[in-house]
């Protein structure tokens, strides 16, 4: 198991060099820190040492891969490849536009987004399951019919209106809950209730109908057929011997994304406002600062990979052919 | 007699392209007894015929919108023909009426004035606050400069269609040829293409969508000369959006493929194939493809339906296509605003809720009746 | 005790894959359910069990066990009947078993639910199971062993009654003989009823007190199963599948062929339904559907008096009665005698031959240890011989044929390989597809053979494009048509795909694909295990002739070894990737040397 750990992450490294290669190429191959400063000082008619000048106030004034000017090591890592793409590894985010820094920030707003992210997913989890078993333990009957044309009904609405509709109906009209904010502790449990069931809502069409495809595929094998002949209860193979089997490729999909729900939710957090690294991501996209949105890739990369451990982890803990062998 | 001059935007090459090789797939299908089989089970469902009724009239409207032409100015005799910068599509011509019919600003479905009151300075010479009048009626409104709401969300039929399919196109050969390569030839083969897909797997989608989309307007931005219409520029930003989701989301239909072609390779007539000496690509095209064909369909109509919500979601996050261009994910994007206003303004995004919904709804029944009928195991 | 009456199932389409059959059962007797593929024996057995797939219903009849209308209980009741008075065992061990839970969890919830007296190690004991297999999770034992565990989940409810479907079906000969065994012990010691189901005449003889033989959804003969294998049975049906079973006794005999094949269920013909393939049939036969009557259904059954001389009775079919099925080999082959001195030329020799696949552990993936899948084989073909390769699963024979092939990756294999005298483990390009030309293969399984989306003349088509470029289109159309014509086929064959064939005929088609290239050697691997048994005996007798008439060398690849006792000249045994015994086969079956082999020849049923 140590040695299978060991060349999972020796095998995880790789890829994050791809990763980082590939964000390198696309702002500094395709485009470059000359067009960074020409769109931040504005528009065409912006002078070559205004550019140079931006340039050097954000440490961009460098070679991409090689600096012939530097002396000894000077001349590999005094470039654009080692300060700006391979200080990632260290997790050295460096500074936004704005000038802060990113690292910072990041460990301030990965907090509120875990607060939304995490309720969001394992109530969505627990409702999409319940939802998936009730359908299948109704199969063949006119429940699961409507059922099913229900929830490919939800899964074809936009979740644009799932959070748009929310708000106005729950908190503008019914004053359920504050229509969007955030607060710290107890007190800002008021703020979480609409983010919350509306992530969970707007999941429910896509997820459920999934895993009630699961279920049915291992509904249909023949160890059900013994466990019938066992003469067991119906609501006892479902439990033990259904949802027992299709654990494993829910598994699969479920525990890769745990990780990633510090980067939270793009379209919740800016919609209601939460202070997370989702509204973070999303104002850089459209503010346009490459900085962090490279830096978010380059987290939310090294966040899956270990989704894909812990997975593996998972599987030896629910699958006995993977855990004795 | 109208003096005009056909324009072909390259997405409407690229669709009619793709609209051809749909035709080619329908004649080889028709006359083979399988595909014919397997297609009317499509259709042998209600839902699946009703679905298709709905996506054959959204494909209308996607494909009159993409004959695109330019219409003739007047020009002094002896000087070469002009033409108006403008460019129109035959739906624009055939909904000239609500086209031309714009207002000054919002005014709610069939309402006879606007919304917002003017000072109007009376007859009399007195000043009254009034909603003044408006010039035709609006069954679903106009919105914030006038237009009228129905023309904008039929426009936007084609940019979510557009999106559904030409992203497709794109992402089509990258799966198959990588997800039989890997599968069939194993090796180090397979860890390349493994590499690569599990790389691009990490990234999260909309981040890497998002730079990729931030990366090509800086070019956009700094290439103004390369376009010669407002409407060629919008349309490469649209064709940049679908290249760049296609090129990101291979990966699920690779997967799928490899794992696939891994039971294939070791099946007894793959093994008679290679006992024979046929070429590995041969055998590839000719003994694995046709036996993948199923899922590659299933998977390109399941997929269809959501690209179209993607574009949403991706407009609203500022790495959809061009703000200027008419879609569903600018119309809400809009609508964030009007609902905050007093009063509510909430037919624009209502009726990109219905259309939206029309269009997701009929495409993933449809996909259902396909995966219905083409999976073997029997799809539930 | 458990009776059933006029049991008609109708399937999804509405058609009927069961039509009217009754059984009766009693305590402490085995009564065994004898049919080929399709004739509704599993449908019968699920109907009993009330467990039939979603959309196949109970369409009539009824079922008692005691005083109990099983078709008439609620659900409620009838799971409370399923595992405990009434209970089944499965094809499939591999499948049938809850692969996450243990084998005693999987007991303990069979007993939870019938209040069992016995505990789970007794049950385990009563199985032949060790104490410390109640731990293990079904992917850490064999086949056997999951069979046996699966057997000790339906004994917890101490039934009245044990349905067993094809229980050894799945599993290697010696495995099956110890299951089979297990069976009737537990049989007698419990004095349940056994209701077994098969298509192994050699299991029927073995096992059954009663032998209810099935055919197109019906009944077509109970009767005792030691009259019938002293009589031969009444039914024709009966009769031709007593005859048409390949051993040792009819070496050098031709087989009964029966033409065509068991009919789909649900398209049955009119009048008797073996009408069709019936040697004895009467213009009555296809008007008056036969009833069962003193346990046969037939217009003419023998031991009455037949309406015409019953050609079977000699056991040697007259051409005149079978017609001019292509099937029907005539008696001028010589097969069981040694090939002459002047064929005796050497056309292929493996001298220490090895698979070896390596196992890779650790953190830089380094190969720890090897699997010898052929560890070391030497054999020896002459020109127009039949070697007999005989092991169980997992034994190599597979990989070693693919070997041959050059299918297997070249760095798993070592050793040599002549053919014509020539090493072709390492060639490559041109002369790799001359190899290609001489040695050619034919799969077991019919319906994986041929590419299901490819019409059948361009699959037939394909090998001799590749290998035969000196012939034009129409020389290979030729060609084609030839090989079909000789395999009792068609070129209607050609512009159709393969689901519109049987599999009789799919491996017709596979058998001429192979010859269009016209190889000299040509590997068998399991080409008949798939095959009902009726229509192996086609299959068989084609194969003999192909053999006559071109000089072909066979390495028959099998795990029956009644049919290696008919059909091969030498046998060699293979035994964990090594050969243990060769010879000439009747030698080796008449007296086996290996312990291994004599293993082999006493577990055969039968």
């Amino acid at each position: 198991m140590i040695a299978y750990l060991t060349r999972r992450l020796l095998y995880a490294l790789p890829i994050l060099l791809g990763v980082n290669l590939l964000t390198f190429a696309l702002f500094f191959g395709i485009s470059s820190p000359d067009d960074m400063a020409r769109i931040h000082l504005g528009g065409k008619r912006v002078t070559a040492e205004a550019v140079e000048r931006w340039k050097v106030q954000h440490g961009y004034d460098l070679p991409n891969f090689y600096n012939a000017a530097g002396e000894g090591t000077d001349k590999v890592t005094q470039t654009l490849f080692v300060q700006k793409s391979l200080k990632l590894f260290a997790l050295d985010f460096g500074a936004a536009d704005d000038g802060r820094d990113i690292g910072r920030e990041i460990g301030k707003r990965m907090w509120p987004s875990l607060v939304v992210a995490l309720p969001t997913f394992f109530l969505g989890l627990a409702a999409y399951l319940a939802t998936a078993l009730f359908l299948v333990f109704f199969r063949n009957t006119a429940i699961d019919t409507v059922g099913v044309i229900l929830l490919v009904a939800l899964m074809s609405i936009s979740g644009l209106f799932y959070v748009i509709g929310g708000q106005v109906l729950l908190a503008k009209w019914w004053q359920w809950a504050p229509i969007s904010g955030y607060a710290p502790g107890f007190s800002g449990l008021q703020f979480l209730l609409l983010p919350v069931l509306i992530g969970v809502v707007s999941g429910i069409g896509d997820s459920s109908r999934f895993y009630r495809a699961l279920f049915l595929e291992e509904a249909g094998r023949d160890y059900v057929r013994t466990a019938h002949a066992k003469g067991l209860s119906p609501f006892r193979i479902l439990f033990r011997h259904i949802l027992g089997n299709a654990a494993i490729p829910i598994l699969t999909g479920v525990v890769v994304v745990i990780p990633r729900l510090f980067l939270g939710s793009l379209i919740l957090e800016s919609f209601f406002g939460i202070p997370g690294l989702g509204s973070y991501t999303i104002d850089a996209i459209q503010a346009q600062d490459f900085a962090i949105v490279r830096a978010m890739v380059f987290l939310g990369s090294l966040l899956y990979i270990i989704g894909l451990i812990l997975t593996d982890l998972s599987y030896a803990w629910v699958d006995p052919r993977v855990r004795l062998q | 007699m109208i003096n005009i001059q056909p324009t072909v935007l390259i997405s409407d090459a690229v669709l009619f392209l793709l609209l051809a090789a749909v035709g080619v797939y329908i004649w080889r299908a028709r006359r083979s007894e399988n595909a014919r089989a397997t297609w009317r089970g499509v259709f042998a469902s209600g839902t699946g015929r009703w679905a298709a009724w709905v996506m054959a009239f959204f494909v209308s409207i996607g494909v009159l919108d993409s004959l695109h032409f330019r219409v003739a100015v007047e020009t002094p005799a002896g000087q070469a023909q002009q033409y108006s910068g403008e460019v129109l599509s035959v739906l624009d011509a055939i909904l000239t009426p609500l086209r031309t019919a714009s207002e000054k600003t919002y005014s709610a479905p069939f309402a006879t004035t606007l919304l917002v009151k003017e000072s109007v300075t009376l007859a009399d010479g007195s000043v009254a606050r009034l909603a003044p009048a408006i010039t035709h009626i609006h069954p679903l409104g106009t919105d914030k400069v006038g237009q009228d709401v129905l023309y904008l969300a039929l426009k936007s039929v084609r940019t979510g269609l557009l999106i559904g399919t030409l992203t497709t196109l794109v992402m089509l050969p990258f799966a198959c040829a990588l997800g039989l390569a890997a599968g069939y030839f194993g090796g180090w083969v397979d860890d390349a293409i493994q590499y690569l897909y599990t790389t691009l797997n990490s990234i999260p989608g909309v981040l890497l969508i998002a730079a990729a989309v931030l990366v090509v307007d800086v070019q956009i931005d700094a290439h103004a000369e390369w376009f010669n219409s407002a409407a060629a520029r919008a349309d490469l930003r649209l064709l940049a959006l679908c290249a760049i989701l296609g090129l990101t989301g291979w990966t699920g239909l690779a997967r799928l493929l490899r794992a696939e072609t891994l039971k294939l390779r070791e099946l007894d007539y793959i093994q008679a194939a290679r006992a024979f000496g046929v070429s590995h690509g041969w055998i590839l095209v000719r003994h694995v493809l046709p036996n993948v064909a199923h899922l590659i369909i299933i998977s390109v109509v399941l997929d269809f339906s959501g690209l179209v919500l993607a574009e949403a979601v991706l407009s609203y996050v500022g790495a959809g296509v061009d703000p200027a261009t008419p879609s569903f994910g600018n119309m809400i994007n809009a609508a964030r605003l009007e609902l905050a206003r007093e009063p509510v303004v909430w037919w624009p995004l209502a009726t990109a809720f219905a259309f939206l919904f029309a269009l997701v709804l009929a495409a993933n029944l449809f996909a259902d009746a396909v995966r219905a009928a083409f999976d073997p195991r029997g799809a539930r | 005790m458990l009776t059933l009456r006029d049991l008609v199932v109708s399937l999804p389409d509405g058609r009927h894959g069961v039509d009217g059959v009754s059984l009766a059962l009693e305590a402490g007797r085995c009564l065994v359910l004898l049919g080929e593929s399709g004739c509704g024996k599993s449908l019968t057995a699920l109907s009993l069990m009330r467990l039939l797939p979603e959309g196949v219903t109970i369409a009539g009849g009824q079922a008692h066990l005691g005083a109990q209308d099983l078709f008439a209980l609620p659900e409620r009741r009838m799971r409370s009947l399923r595992g405990g008075r009434l209970a089944m065992v499965f094809q499939e061990p591999m499948s049938s078993l809850n692969p996450v839970m243990t084998i005693a969890a999987q007991i303990e919830e069979a007993r939870a639910a019938h209040g069992s007296r016995q505990t789970v190690a007794e049950l385990l004991d009563d199985v032949g199971l060790q104490p410390q297999h109640a731990q293990s999770y079904p992917f850490q034992l064999s086949g056997g062993q999951r069979q046996r565990a699966l057997i000790a989940m339906m004994l917890a409810g101490e039934p009245e009654v044990l349905i067993a479907d094809e229980p050894t079906t799945a599993l290697d000969v010696t495995v099956q003989a110890q299951i089979l065994r297990l069976l009737r012990d537990l049989q007698s010691r419990r004095a349940m009823a056994l209701l077994l189901i098969t298509h192994d005449l050699g299991i029927a003889r073995e096992m059954g007190d009663t032998v209810a033989v099935l055919y197109a959804g019906q009944v077509v003969e109970t009767v005792a199963a030691q009259d019938l294998f002293a009589s031969g049975g009444r039914h024709p049906y009966t009769r031709a599948l007593m005859q048409v079973t390949p051993s040792l006794g009819r070496r050098g005999q031709p087989l009964l062929s029966l033409p065509g094949s068991v009919p789909l269920a649900g398209a049955w013909p009119r009048g008797c339904r073996f009408a069709p393939r019936c040697s004895a049939v009467a213009p009555r036969c296809r008007e008056a559907s036969p009833a069962l009557e003193a346990g046969v259904r037939c217009l003419f059954p023998v031991g009455a008096a037949p309406a015409s001389p019953d050609p079977l009775q000699d056991g040697v079919p007259s051409r005149a009665a079978l017609g001019s099925s292509p099937s029907c080999a005539s008696a001028s082959f010589g097969a069981a005698t040694p090939r002459e001195a002047a064929t005796e030329a050497v056309l292929l020799e493996i001298k220490n031959l090895c698979v070896h696949y390596p196992l890779r552990r650790g953190l830089l993936q380094r190969t720890v240890d090897w699997v010898r899948a052929v560890d070391g084989v030497d054999l020896r073909l002459n020109r127009g011989e039949t070697l007999a390769l005989v092991g169980e699963s997992g034994c190599g024979k597979s990989s070693l044929a693919r070997a041959l092939l050059r299918l297997q990756p070249a760095a798993t294999v070592r050793g040599q390989v002549r053919l014509n005298g020539e090493e072709i483990l390492n060639l490559r390009g041109s002369t790799l597809q001359t190899l290609r030309r001489c040695a050619q293969i034919v799969f077991q399984d019919p319906f994986s053979s041929l590419d299901p989306r490819m019409r059948v003349g361009d699959s037939l088509e394909e090998g001799l494009q590749a290998l035969r470029p000196e012939m034009d289109s129409a020389a290979r159309r030729q060609q084609i048509e030839r090989m079909l014509k000789r395999v009792g086929l068609d070129v209607s064959a050609m512009p159709r795909y393969p689901h519109a064939f049987s599999g009789g005929q799919r491996q017709r088609l596979a058998i001429a694909r192979a010859l269009c290239i016209e190889p000299q050697l040509l590997i068998l691997d399991e080409p008949t295990s798939a095959l009902d048994v009726s229509v192996q005996a086609q299959v068989l007798a084609l194969l003999r002739e192909l053999q006559a008439e071109h000089g072909l060398a066979y390495l028959f690849i099998t795990h029956n070894l009644p049919l290696v006792g008919y059909f091969a000249d030498r046998v060699a045994v293979m035994q964990g990737g090594k050969i243990v015994e060769a010879g000439a086969a009747e030698s080796v079956m008449a007296a086996p040397q290996h312990p291994y082999t004599q293993a082999l020849l006493a577990s055969a049923p039968g």
